[in-house]
């Protein structure tokens, strides 16, 4: 019997997991927590940071897992791997919950039938422009250095606390506070100095 | 080129990031630390064990509301849109078909002006005469001879005569003593039961007008009454006024006891109670579960007497509004108290006891 979340679950074949996901809820969650957990999460945070809150991310991993548990006789090894499964089940979840948090905001701003629509061609070169603009945000986000970097991302990528970045980083919250206003006005002159170049 | 404004900005940027650059967050930034994962398996736990209780939300097509995608969704809200249109185009037709089945009724019932009541007694009686069939299953007597509440307590009081809106009224006269005897009887002739089956619509004001049970066994108002509350239980609700207490505002707060009335009785298990007070404002509802139904009343303003009143606008899935509790605000309780039930269309009043 396979134990949860041992060492195994990294180095499983895709015909294990098929046996696995057929255990028990618990026994499942386990290995798929310690192995897609991280994925999970930032694929959600990925979709729902500006919008929703951390409990919102957590509902959505939750609801990820309980999907890839549910779905498990739809998981077949021969089609893919179950990083493809977990990862195409993730971002459809997130795609889902995005939607209902930010349904309401679209009511109330009578833009339901522009969002519904399909983008014009317009939109094409903003679309393009704002990928650029990620790669590059992206870019001067990782030339900060550690710590820095990390608090960036626990703070702007997965939306927590300053508190809750000071326990992932090892510091207080006051030297998190400093260090992450230092590293916005870092990343700023990075951007401006790409823009003048 | 966009810039950078705000702290909100940089989050909102900061998301919608390629699939590779996710991966390499997820990597080398992950949040999994213990309490993370304990309330993320909280709720996974709850969600499978929903699924294992097979309580899973289903769609119109019967599949996982949760597992269908935005494709799906799209077309399962096109296909509610039909049904939809479905349900309005029948419901128009019954509506026609409704319009046109009544005055098809009146064009008959014009025809057959000229014949008294009397003669259709007479010819319903000879037919089920003949027939030798139990008078209980001559059930469209009840209908015929219907009469609105208010015109039925005059002829129960006199006794004599029904009124039929628009037509000659029926005598009833030398039946007075053969209506006690059929209510207890088991055998009864023809002429005894179609007598009875008109006083029937006579002393039995808040029976039902489509009596089904068979003559030959004994007409109990009971089961007439449990008949009707399992076919309406609100229509059975009966209350107390409990207690009143003066506010500083020159109001009083009263309770009011609703509960289900069965065989005549009060059943004690479905009792609910409403408080009413100043504070709680004209239009504020109030909200009761009898019995599974759940009841709700609000105040509005009807006139100068009647300060208050709760009625009911929702009850249950049913949309049947049928109860009704008026309450003089400033006197208290036991000023203006009485229940209306409503039940096929006519309107029974019930005294309530008043303290």
């Amino acid at each position: 019997m396979m134990k949860a979340g041992d060492a195994m679950t990294e180095t499983m074949t895709d015909t294990e997991w098929e046996e696995l996901l057929s255990s028990s809820p618990k026994t499942a969650f386990e290995a798929l927590y310690s192995s897609f957990g991280g994925l999970v999460y930032a694929i959600a945070a990925n979709k729902l940071s500006g919008v929703g809150c951390q409990a919102d991310i957590e509902d959505c991993v939750g609801d990820v897992f309980a999907e890839i548990f549910r779905s498990a006789g739809r998981f077949s090894g021969s089609c893919g791997s179950i990083k493809t499964f977990v990862s195409t089940i993730a971002r459809r979840r997130a795609i889902d919950c995005y939607r209902r948090l930010t349904r309401n905001s679209l009511r109330n701003e009578s833009i339901e039938d522009e969002a519904i629509l399909p983008p014009a061609y317009d939109d094409t070169e903003e679309d393009a422009e704002e990928r650029i603009m990620k790669q590059r945000l992206w870019a001067a986000v990782k030339s900060l250095g550690e710590p820095d970097t990390s608090i960036i991302v626990y703070q702007y990528f997965y939306g927590l606390s300053v508190s809750d970045t000071a326990v992932k980083v090892g510091m207080t919250p006051a030297a998190v506070q400093k260090r992450s206003v230092r590293a916005r006005a870092k990343m700023k002159n990075i951007l401006l100095r790409e823009d003048r170049e | 080129m966009k810039k950078m404004n705000n702290n909100d900005e940089l989050r909102t940027r900061l998301t919608g990031l390629d699939d590779s650059t996710v991966e390499e967050i997820a990597e080398r930034y992950p949040v999994t630390d213990e309490e993370t994962k304990r309330r993320i398996m909280k709720r996974f736990l709850e969600k499978t064990e929903n699924v294992d209780s097979s309580s899973k939300m289903q769609t119109i097509n019967g599949s996982d509301e949760d597992s269908v995608s935005g494709t799906d969704r799209i077309e399962q809200v096109k296909w509610r849109s039909w049904v939809r249109y479905a349900g309005a185009a029948a419901a128009f037709i019954i509506a026609v078909c409704g319009i046109g089945g009544v005055i098809a009724i009146s064009r008959n019932d014009l025809i057959s002006v000229p014949g008294s009541e009397s003669d259709i007694i007479t010819e319903q009686v000879q037919t089920e005469s003949t027939s030798q069939e139990p008078a209980a299953k001559q059930t469209t007597i009840p209908e015929v001879y219907y009469y609105p509440p208010e015109t039925d307590e005059n002829a129960d009081d006199s006794g004599e005569t029904l009124p039929e809106p628009g037509t000659e009224p029926v005598s009833v006269s030398n039946t007075t003593a053969e209506v006690t005897e059929a209510l207890t009887s088991t055998v009864t002739t023809a002429a005894e039961e179609t007598v009875t089956t008109a006083a029937e619509n006579v002393e039995n004001e808040l029976s039902e007008s489509d009596t089904t049970e068979p003559a030959d066994e004994p007409v109990k108002k009971e089961e007439t009454v449990r008949d009707r509350y399992d076919e309406d239980p609100v229509a059975f609700l009966t209350g107390n006024w409990l207690t009143k207490t003066s506010n500083d505002d020159d109001s009083y707060t009263a309770e009011y006891q609703i509960m289900p009335c069965t065989d005549g009785t009060a059943d004690i298990t479905g009792v609910a109670l409403i408080r009413l007070d100043a504070e709680s404002g004209i239009g504020k509802p109030f909200t009761a579960d009898i019995d599974g139904c759940g009841l709700v009343f609000r105040f509005i303003n009807e006139d100068e007497t009647i300060k208050a009143e709760i009625t009911s606008f929702s009850i249950s899935e049913s949309g049947t509004d049928s109860f009704e509790l008026m309450w003089d605000r400033d006197t208290g309780i036991g000023s203006t108290l009485f229940e209306r039930v409503t039940y096929d269309g006519y309107y029974d009043e019930l005294t309530v006891a008043e303290e």
